[in-house]
C-alpha cells in the first residue's frame, strides 16, 4: 500500500481536475446559451414559428447574439417569441429592425434572424417588440414546386408534340429540318448574302475613300459646312416662322385677323354668301346668254343677221350711211330753218338763244 | 431463526450440490437473489446515512477505484473518440455535413457512449476486484472475525466501497468524455485540418444542458449499482476457493447487466421529462 499522503494527494488532484473539466463543459454550454452574459429581453410576434423552439439561436447580421428564451401562444394566429439578446449588441439593433425565422442550413435548427434597421431610428430597448416578417413555409414552396413540375410536364409534352411534328416535316421548322430544297435556297440565300456583304464592303471602301454622295458627305468638309449653314438657316427660318406664328396667334396682320378677328370672318362669310348668290345669278345669266348665242348661231333673229349675214350688214351699212346723210341733210335743213327770220318771229325762244344752247 | 446471510448460504449450497434444480427452482433462486440484493441494498443505504463513516477507508477505496482506473479509462476513451470519429466521418462526408462531425461525436460520447463504456470498464476492473476481495474475506472468515470483534463489516467493507464507486464513476466519466473529445479532435485532424477553437465551437454548438445533466446523474446510479452488486456477490459468496472466482465473475456480469438496465430506464425517464 502506498503512503497515505501520497494517495490522498493524487486522489485530490484526480477529483479536482474532474470537477474542473465538468465546470468547463458547463461553462461552454452555458456561454453558448448566454447564461454568463448580460442579456435583454425583446419580443417578436409571429403568425407561425415553423418549429422554432426554446434555445434556438438569434442571429443579427449573421452573428449569434442570443437565444430564444420563451415561446407563448397569444391567440389563434399570434405567437409571441421572447428573445434573449446580449446587451452589447443592443446599440446596433434599431427600432425598424425586422425579425424573421430562418434555418441553419438545409437540415439545421431554426433561427430567429434580425435584419438590421437604419441608424436614424432609435435603439431597441428591453421589452420592445420587433417588427416581423412571416417566414417562407416549406410546404408552400413544395406546393409551388409541384405546380411548376406540373407545368414542366405540360411544357415537355408540348415539346414532344412539336418535335414529333418537326420530325415528320410539318410547319416551318419541319421544312427547315426535312426539306432539302429549302437548304438549297438557304445556300443560295447565304451566297447572296455573301455577295451583298462583299458589295457593301466595296461600297463602304468607296465611301471611306470619299467617292460618291455618301463619300462626299462623310469626307467633304465643305458639304458639312454647307449643311451646317443650311441647318443654321433652317433654324433662322424656324425662328422667323415662330415669330410669325406668334404674331398670328396674337392677331397681328392680315393672317392674324384671319385667324383671330371674328367680325372679319363674319364679313368674309357674308361676302362668300354674296359671291355664291352672284355666282348663281351669273349662272342664270350665262345660261340665258348661252341660249341667246345658240339662237344667234342657229341663224335666228336680228342679231344673227347682224353678225352672220354680210349682205344684211352691207345693206345696214348702206342704210346707216344713207341715214347719216339724211341726218346731215336734216341737220342742215334745221339749221337753215333756224336761221330763217320767219321761223324766228314765231319762236318763243328767240330772246333767250343761250338757254336753248345750254339745254 | 436463521440469519439473512445464513439463509443465502444455505440456498447456494443447495444449488451447488444439485439438491434444487430445474427452471422453477432457478426462477425461484433468481427472485430470492433479487430480494436478497434489495435487502442488502437497503442495509447499505441505512449504513450510508449513519453518522459514523469509515472516511479513511473510503478515501483509500476511492483512490484505488478512481485514480487507479484512470489510465485504463483514459486510453479506452481516447481510442473510443478517435475511432468513433473515423468511423462516422465517411457517412457525414457523404451527406456533406463534415462540419457536424464534432457535434455528433461529442453528443454521442456525452449522452451515451462515455458513461456506458466507462461504467463497463469500471465494472471489469473494479466490480471483479470487489467481488473477489470480499468473497476471499468471506472464505477466509475475515468478515466473521470482524463481526465477532464488534466491527460492522457492512459499514467498513461495503459502504466505503459503494460510496467510492458511486462517486468515482461520475469523475471517471467526466475524464472519459474529455479524453474522448481530444481523441475525436485527433480523429478529425487525421484526414482534414481543423483548429481546436473551431472544433470546440462546432462540438459545443450541438451540446445542451439536457445532454450533460441526465448523463451525469445516471453515472451516480451506475457507480452505486456496480458497488452494491459486486459487494453483494462477494459478501455472500460460497465457502471455498471456487466461490471466489464465481463471485468475481458473477459481480462483473451482474453489474454490467445492471448498467444497461439502468441506462435504459434513465434514457426513458429523460425522454419523458425533457
Amino acid at each position: 500500500m502506498q503512503p497515505k499522503k501520497s494517495y490522498n494527494l493524487l486522489l485530490g488532484i484526480f477529483i479536482f481536475f474532474g470537477i474542473v473539466i465538468f465546470a468547463l463543459a458547463i461553462y461552454l454550454v452555458g456561454k453558448k446559451q448566454n447564461l454568463f452574459t448580460s442579456n435583454v429581453k425583446v419580443m417578436a410576434i409571429f403568425t407561425d414559428v415553423s418549429g422554432l423552439t426554446v434555445g434556438n439561436n438569434v442571429r443579427f447580421s449573421g452573428i449569434d447574439v442570443g437565444t430564444v428564451s420563451n415561446i407563448r401562444i397569444l391567440s389563434e394566429n399570434e405567437v409571441r417569441v421572447e428573445l434573449s439578446i446580449q446587451s452589447s449588441v443592443m446599440p446596433f439593433i434599431r427600432k425598424n429592425s425586422v425579425a424573421t425565422i430562418g434555418s441553419e442550413g438545409l437540415m439545421g435548427n431554426k433561427t430567429v434572424t434580425i435584419i438590421p434597421g437604419t441608424m436614424e431610428k432609435r435603439m431597441l430597448t428591453g421589452g420592445d417588440t420587433l417588427t416581423t416578417i412571416q417566414p417562407v413555409n416549406i410546404d408552400e414552396i413544395l406546393i409551388e414546386i409541384q405546380k411548376s413540375s406540373e407545368n414542366i410536364a405540360v411544357v415537355s409534352q408540348n415539346l414532344i408534340d412539336i418535335t414529333d411534328r418537326i420530325k415528320v416535316g410539318e410547319g416551318v421548322f419541319g421544312k427547315i429540318f426535312t426539306d432539302t430544297s429549302l437548304t438549297v435556297s438557304l445556300d443560295k440565300a447565304s451566297r447572296n448574302v455573301v455577295m451583298i456583304t462583299s458589295n457593301l464592303n466595296k461600297i463602304s471602301e468607296r465611301v471611306s475613300q470619299g467617292e460618291g454622295i455618301l463619300g462626299k458627305l462623310l469626307a467633304d468638309t465643305a458639304i458639312s459646312v454647307n449643311l451646317g449653314e443650311a441647318s443654321s438657316n433652317l433654324i433662322f427660318i424656324t425662328e422667323n416662322l415662330e415669330g410669325i406664328t406668334d404674331k398670328i396667334n396674337r392677331g397681328e396682320g392680315i393672317f392674324g385677323k384671319l385667324f383671330t378677328d371674328t367680325t372679319l370672318a363674319q364679313n368674309l362669310y357674308q361676302a362668300g354668301q354674296h359671291i355664291n348668290e352672284s355666282s348663281e345669278e351669273l349662272e342664270i345669266i350665262t345660261r340665258n346668254l348661252n341660249e341667246i348665242t345658240e339662237k344667234i348661231n342657229s341663224g335666228k333673229g336680228l342679231i344673227n343677221k347682224l353678225i352672220a349675214d354680210s349682205a344684211f350688214a352691207d345693206s345696214v351699212d348702206m342704210a346707216v350711211i344713207r341715214l347719216n346723210r339724211g341726218i346731215v341733210s336734216v341737220t342742215e335743213a334745221s339749221e337753215t330753218i333756224k336761221r330763217s327770220r320767219m321761223i324766228r318771229l314765231f319762236s318763243k325762244k328767240k330772246k333767250r338763244p343761250e338757254d336753248n344752247k345750254s339745254k | 431463526m436463521l440469519s439473512f446471510s445464513t439463509r443465502v448460504f444455505k440456498q447456494k449450497i443447495m444449488r451447488t450440490t444439485g439438491q434444487d434444480e430445474g427452471f422453477t427452482a432457478q426462477l425461484k433462486d433468481f427472485f430470492v437473489d433479487f430480494g436478497s440484493l434489495a435487502r442488502f441494498t437497503g442495509k447499505v443505504i441505512r449504513e450510508l446515512f449513519k453518522k459514523t463513516t469509515e472516511f479513511r477507508e473510503f478515501l483509500r477505496q476511492a483512490y484505488y477505484v478512481g485514480y487507479k482506473s484512470l489510465p485504463l479509462v483514459g486510453i479506452t476513451a481516447f481510442i473510443l473518440g478517435l475511432v468513433l470519429t473515423l468511423q462516422t466521418r465517411p457517412v457525414m462526408a457523404d451527406l456533406g455535413a463534415e462540419a457536424w462531425l464534432p457535434g455528433m461525436v461529442i453528443v454521442s460520447i456525452i449522452r451515451e457512449i462515455g458513461p456506458v463504456i466507462t461504467a463497463l470498464i469500471f465494472t471489469g476492473r473494479v466490480a471483479s476486484g470487489f467481488g473477489a476481495e470480499l468473497s476471499s474475506m468471506r472464505v477466509t472468515e475475515q468478515i466473521d472475525a470482524m463481526e465477532v470483534s464488534g466491527i460492522n463489516p457492512v459499514k467498513y467493507l461495503v459502504v466505503t466501497r459503494v460510496m467510492a464507486a458511486t462517486l468515482m464513476v461520475p469523475v471517471l466519466v467526466i475524464y472519459s468524455d474529455g479524453i474522448a473529445f481530444i481523441g475525436s479532435f485527433f480523429g478529425v485532424n487525421i484526414q482534414s485540418s481543423i483548429t481546436f477553437q473551431l472544433f470546440l465551437k462546432n462540438a459545443f454548438d450541438s451540446v445542451h444542458f439536457y445532454d450533460i445533466i441526465p448523463a451525469t446523474i445516471k453515472t451516480f446510479f451506475f457507480g452505486f449499482a456496480i458497488g452494491v452488486i459486486s459487494c453483494y456477490k462477494g459478501y455472500y459468496t460460497d465457502r471455498g476457493t471456487a466461490g471466489v472466482g464465481l463471485a468475481a465473475n458473477s459481480a462483473v456480469v451482474s453489474s454490467s447487466l445492471a448498467v444497461f438496465v439502468i441506462d435504459l430506464i434513465v434514457v426513458q425517464l429523460t425522454e419523458l421529462i425533457i
